[in-house]
């Protein structure tokens, strides 16, 4: 690639960029053009309507969709394609919008495959403590099956498991979906809690003013492509993003 | 007393019977693939231990620990065999539909046939174990020696794999692919890899049988067909995904097999075990143990 010499927003110290990013999957594209940038320590939030694109977005981050052109960056570093096992060493995790857990193994168990990127095992096991100190209701399901878990039990097995790895950059899809109120509010703190442990965040969000209101920097991504980009706040107050992607 | 006897020769052989068809299930539930191709592994591995004798000792006459040295070396020669399939080959059809999938490791299974027939001939070959005394006399009933020997190896090479996969960190990521593979993508597995090496493990467990059955029986290089038959028999019966389904249905084959030879014709036993496979899945469609088709291995 030639050397950039564009700056493409106000972004202070960005930790994640995508400059240009079109990509798909095979033949198939499905995000053109993008650019996002996400500050170090920052809450970012990604909107838009389904089949959108967003989950693609985030999956070719992380290198399960094809990227096109462009490039991705983190810290500074070219990580375009890069391999899960890669990024997760280097500090990324990701949080599918699927369910992700491994349904024949425990709880415990599910929670050392997070750790599998590790060397040693006994890193993982020393991880998992740590974790269920932080999540008591998750220590005690340990034992439980995976499969058994209820919708609001898995999606904080697969939090934790994607914590193991103590990343530095945490993208989450939709990770309030599906989930009674009681339990979304649990993940928005949570989101928040970690941020302010110095995590970067980013969060794809179905239900779109409780993403916004939790994050310092918006995108509104529609057809493979952002619309509009600004602070939570902005897009929260601007009235053609209310109009079209938050039905006020 | 005959059935007795009857029953204890289907056991000794129907060990080699679960151990290759728990070879059968194990890329069935982790890789989704139904491999024609598994009885040639058998062929392969019977072969792979028969030259290696042959090399040695310039026929195809051993010792009982020469014998059992050449075991390693069939599951070894067919881990390669395996694991090369299912990167150059079957990884391309993975995910497509489920006849194109059969029909490639069809393909396999007449082009691996074929180049046996090139390299070994037809003619069958059986390895020649020696002992002092080849049976021994447990209360009346015969056991051969070597098939004492093949029906322990059977169970040995069994645990070995349930060991592996319960144990190490690659038979942890193998069981992931198989709950979930996008999520044992997550997690930072290398998914191709981890199913070349289940593929791997599979044939060489087949490969480890074959050399047993190299001992007991003859090989031939179109031999393959019937344990790959008798592999989905077993499987269906036990359970698809299910190990231990697949042990409890090998050691029955074995039986039933026996049985009918012994008491009706050997010409009738293939028969026999579809049409009880046949009766169960009118009865019992998951199988003894299993989920039934299309359930989760786990
Ligand atoms: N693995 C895939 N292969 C091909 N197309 C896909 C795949 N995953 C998603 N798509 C397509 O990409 C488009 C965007 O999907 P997705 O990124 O999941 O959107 P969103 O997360 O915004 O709902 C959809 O049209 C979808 O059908
Ligand atoms: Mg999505």
């Amino acid at each position: 690639m030639s050397t950039e010499t564009i700056t493409y927003d106000d972004v202070d110290d960005p930790l994640l960029e995508m400059r240009d990013v079109t990509a798909g999957y095979g033949n198939t594209t499905v995000i053109h053009d993008v650019n996002v940038t996400v500050g170090d320590g920052e809450i970012a939030c990604l909107i838009g309507p389904n089949g959108s694109g967003k989950s693609t977005l985030m999956k070719s981050i992380y290198g399960f969709a094809d990227v096109f052109e462009g490039r991705v960056r983190l810290g500074g570093e070219d990580v375009t394609g890069r391999s899960p096992q890669d990024n997760l060493r280097a500090g990324m995790s990701y949080v599918l919008q699927d369910a992700s857990v491994f349904p024949g193994m425990s709880v415990h168990e599910n929670m050392l495959m997070g750790g599998y990127v590790f060397d040693d095992d006994s890193r993982a096991r020393k991880r998992a403590e740590e974790l269920y100190d932080e999540f008591p209701r998750l220590g005690d399901l340990r034992e439980q099956r995976a499969g058994s878990l209820s919708g609001g039990q898995r999606r904080l097995l697969e939090l934790a498991r994607a914590l193991m790895v103590e990343p530095d950059v945490m993208m989450l899809d939709e990770p309030s979906i599906g989930l009674e109120p009681r339990y979304i509010d649990q993940v928005f703190e949570r989101i928040q809690q970690l941020n302010d442990l110095g995590t970067t965040i980013l969060l794809v969000e179905q239900n779109a003013e409780k993403g916004l209101s939790v994050a310092d920097r918006g995108f509104v991504l529609a057809s493979g492509e952002i619309k509009f980009t600004g602070s939570g706040t902005e897009l929260l107050n601007d009235e053609e993003v209310g109009r079209l992607y938050l039905g006020g | 007393m005959a059935f007795a006897q009857f029953v204890v020769n289907g056991l000794l052989v129907g060990a080699l019977f679960a151990a290759v068809a728990v070879g059968f299930a194990l890329i069935w539930g982790v890789v989704d693939i139904i491999n024609l191709a598994h009885g040639e592994m058998v062929m392969l591995g019977g072969y792979a231990s028969y030259w290696t004798i042959t090399l040695v000792n310039g026929s195809p006459t051993a010792s009982p620990g020469l014998a059992l040295a050449s075991v390693p070396v069939a599951v070894a020669v067919l881990f390669v065999v395996g694991y090369a399939l299912q990167r150059f080959v079957v990884s391309h059809v993975i995910g497509t539909d489920l006849f194109l999938t059969l029909l490639v490791t069809f393909g396999l299974s007449i082009l691996i046939q074929q180049l046996g027939l090139q390299a070994f001939s037809a003619d069958p070959r059986t390895i020649s174990v020696q002992f002092a005394e080849q049976s021994l006399d447990i209360a009346g009933l015969v056991v051969p020696k070597v098939k004492l020997i093949a029906f322990v190896g059977a169970v040995a090479l069994t645990i070995a794999l349930f060991a592996f996969m319960k144990r190490t960190r690659t038979g942890r990521a193998i069981r992931a692919v198989s709950q979930n593979d996008e999520a044992a993508a997550l997690v930072g597995i290398d998914v191709e890899h981890v199913r070349a090496v289940t593929f791997g493990l599979s044939s060489a467990i087949a490969g480890g049988a074959g050399a047993f059955v190299a001992m007991i029986l003859n090989i031939q290089p179109q031999m393959g067909l019937i344990y790959t038959l008798k592999s989905f028999v077993i499987v269906v019966f036990g359970g698809i995904g299910s190990v231990p389904g697949a042990l409890v249905g090998g050691l029955l084959l074995g039986t039933v097999e026996e049985l009918t030879a012994g008491f009706v014709s050997s010409k009738w036993t293939l028969a026999v075990s579809f049409t009880l496979l046949i009766v169960l899945l009118v009865v019992k469609p998951q199988g003894l143990f299993g989920e039934g088709m299309g359930g989760e291995a786990e």
